[in-house]
């Protein structure tokens, strides 16, 4: 991490851990999903599928069990538990993007399309994303509306449909207790941040961005401002890093200590636990306050691969045939999980705090 | 490991089955338990698979429950008129501009009946077979969406029978005629949400002519207006000359 603003965007790139870029479009002909039966939301549900695997050549991977239960945390697509009657999940391999892109069909005629990785190249993706999705719309027959746009059931994504997410690790911000001023400014600029699970304080100081409007402009000027929006959250975020590592070193190091003591030593780690404890890890190793070798938790993924829905499927079932747990754990699903998911950080336990850091940490 | 069922001998093979709750459940076992489970698991007309540990083929997994194969006919239509999941990130809007799904609108919510039931399309209805809109997609507006007809608490949209207080209930349309049903809501809501009524994004792939003849137009029509007919001649003349290329991208 660096404090020279030129290289914003270098420090953009520790910060921001993945972004999906989305265009949501209705066929027309049948009412929203909202108002229509069952039967009538899955047969349209096959049938879009059906036309999307002849036009794009897409791979119906609805029945993926795995896939669905880490698909919301790696791809951001909809929860496996939120999955709506006639929901089709169809993956495109071959496209100009060069990563798959996700068509899922919420039950009727209401189609999302969407990629989701690491890229920081948001106009050029979203362009590519229109473009294709775009020859989709004579033979799918899309709703369309010179005035209004794409119509969607949601007056939130009428136009371009167009949605821009990102997810953010902001623990510089977090320590400060600047989180409510980040909404605000998101706000004012044109976007929206929320927590990573609304209900409670973000575990892992994960927020979501993402766009607000998606009516006034091009999807590109769109995925423009956002970018713009993204660069001014990641200057404030590596000033509060800065102001941690500079000023409370003695926090810093607490936070380090703590931190390699429960990775160390830690048997049961539950997901929220493991999001705030890669958190702690990820501030030290961008900031050069600690050094790791062995693990690169730098790495996109650990943080999906830490939560409840990903945990199993990506990391603990492989563990789980060289790792023996006592009977009582390993029968008892949650406990098995934290047992396997202590197991998994353990080598993370094995990081460095930076020496000058800890100096100045005693003479404070 | 041990085999989780008997906890006595090693454990060599994976085995899938449901549980009580219908969830899939993954156990690793011994042989001998595999066999056992198996035989009684097909006695009870359930599908498991296994597969060998350590380098075996990777099993097939179960088939996932067909979702709604029972709901389909008998779940009441109230409780699907909840929320279209529109994308994970539908949970991105804020209360004020998307209810949470299920929980106030499944109680709230008229019953269907009353609601103006969705009413189920004909098969032909259904796939669009008789009312094939054409080809050109300007030609499938939404007329007299901006022409300002009041909206009547009474008036059901036409296309899915909602009135204006279940969509600014639910805050959702059900339907594209509901836009046309109801213009001014249908601003408002769009001004709520968006702060824009007036879309400015990318035209549809075959509108991009029609959009820079209207805004010919719109340039002759100020033209005209500050008498600057020189201007007037040539926008004009440049108007004729896109429509004469009509077809080309429609
Ligand atoms: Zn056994
Ligand atoms: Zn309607």
């Amino acid at each position: 991490m660096t404090r020279d603003t030129q290289v914003t965007e270098a420090n953009l790139r520790l910060f921001c851990l993945k972004t999906q870029i989305a265009f949501v479009r209705n066929v027309s002909g049948p009412p929203f999903p909202a108002a229509l039966r069952n039967r009538a939301r899955q047969i349209l549900g096959e049938q879009i599928a059906g036309d999307l695997r002849t036009l794009l050549g897409a791979q119906d991977v609805t029945n993926d069990d795995d896939l669905a239960a880490y698909g919301a945390a790696y791809h951001g697509l909809t929860p496996r538990e939120e999955r709506r009657v006639g929901y089709r999940l169809l993956r495109v391999d071959r496209t100009p993007l060069g990563t798959p892109v996700w068509c899922e069909l919420m039950g009727a005629n209401h189609c999302t399309f969407s990629v989701c990785d690491t890229s920081l190249d948001f106009e050029a993706r979203t362009e590519a994303l229109r473009l294709l999705v775009d020859g989709l719309a004579k033979p799918l027959r899309f709703v369309y509306d010179r005035r209004l746009g794409y119509v969607t059931a949601q007056p939130a994504l009428m136009g371009t449909g167009f949605r821009i997410r990102s997810w953010m690790h902001l623990a510089g911000l977090s320590h400060f207790g600047y989180l409510t001023e980040l909404c605000n400014a998101a706000e004012a600029m044109r976007a929206l941040a929320e927590p990573y699970r609304p209900e409670d304080a973000p575990p892992g100081n994960l927020m979501i961005l993402f766009n607000r409007f998606s009516m006034d402009a091009r999807a590109q000027t769109l995925a423009g401002h956002f970018k713009a929006f993204l660069m001014r959250v990641a200057e404030q975020e590596t000033e509060a890093r800065w102001r941690l590592l500079h000023d409370e070193p003695f926090v810093f190091v607490d936070i380090l200590k703590r931190a390699k003591a429960i990775l160390k030593n830690a048997s049961l780690i539950s997901a929220d636990e493991a999001l705030d404890l890669l958190s702690d890890l990820r501030l030290g190793l961008t900031c050069g306050a600690a050094t790791l070798r062995k693990a690169d938790p730098l790495a996109p993924h650990w943080f999906d691969d830490a939560t409840d829905a990903a945990f199993y499927p990506r990391q603990g079932r492989a563990l789980r045939r060289t790792v023996s747990l006592p009977h009582d754990v390993a029968t008892f699903r949650p406990w098995r999980n934290d047992a396997l998911r202590a197991q998994w950080l353990r080598p993370l336990a094995a990081f460095a705090i930076d020496r000058d850091l800890i100096e100045r940490a005693d003479s404070q | 490991m041990k085999c989780e069922l008997c906890h006595a001998n090693n454990a060599e093979t994976v085995l899938y089955r449901r549980n009580a709750e219908g969830k899939r459940e993954e156990l690793y076992v011994c042989h001998a338990c595999a066999e056992r489970e198996r035989a009684f698991e097909e006695e009870r007309g359930i599908q498991i698979t296994a597969m060998r540990l350590n380098g075996g083929a990777k099993p097939a997994p179960p088939e996932e429950p067909r979702k709604g194969a029972d709901e389909a006919e008998d779940a009441p239509p109230a409780d699907e008129a909840g929320e279209p999941r529109m994308m994970s990130a539908a949970e991105f809007f804020g209360e004020d501009e998307e209810p949470r799904k299920g929980t106030d609108e499944a109680e709230d919510a008229p019953p269907a009946d009353e609601a103006g039931e969705p009413r189920m399309m004909s098969a032909a209805e259904f796939f669009g077979e008789d009312e094939e809109p054409p080809e050109d997609p300007s030609a499938r507006e939404f007329l007299g969406l901006h022409a300002g007809t009041p909206d009547d608490a009474c008036t059901r949209c036409p296309g899915c029978g909602a009135t204006i207080g279940d969509i600014r209930h639910e805050g959702l349309f059900r339907c594209p005629q509901c836009l046309t049903t109801f213009p001014e809501l249908t601003r408002t809501l769009l001004d709520d949400a968006q702060q824009c009524s007036d879309y400015q994004g990318d035209p549809a792939p075959g509108t991009e002519r029609l959009r820079e003849i209207e805004a010919l137009e719109r340039r002759l029509a100020e033209a005209i207006d500050r008498e600057d007919y020189l201007e007037a001649k040539r926008l004009r003349a440049e108007i004729q000359a896109k429509k004469g290329e009509a077809g080309h991208d429609a």
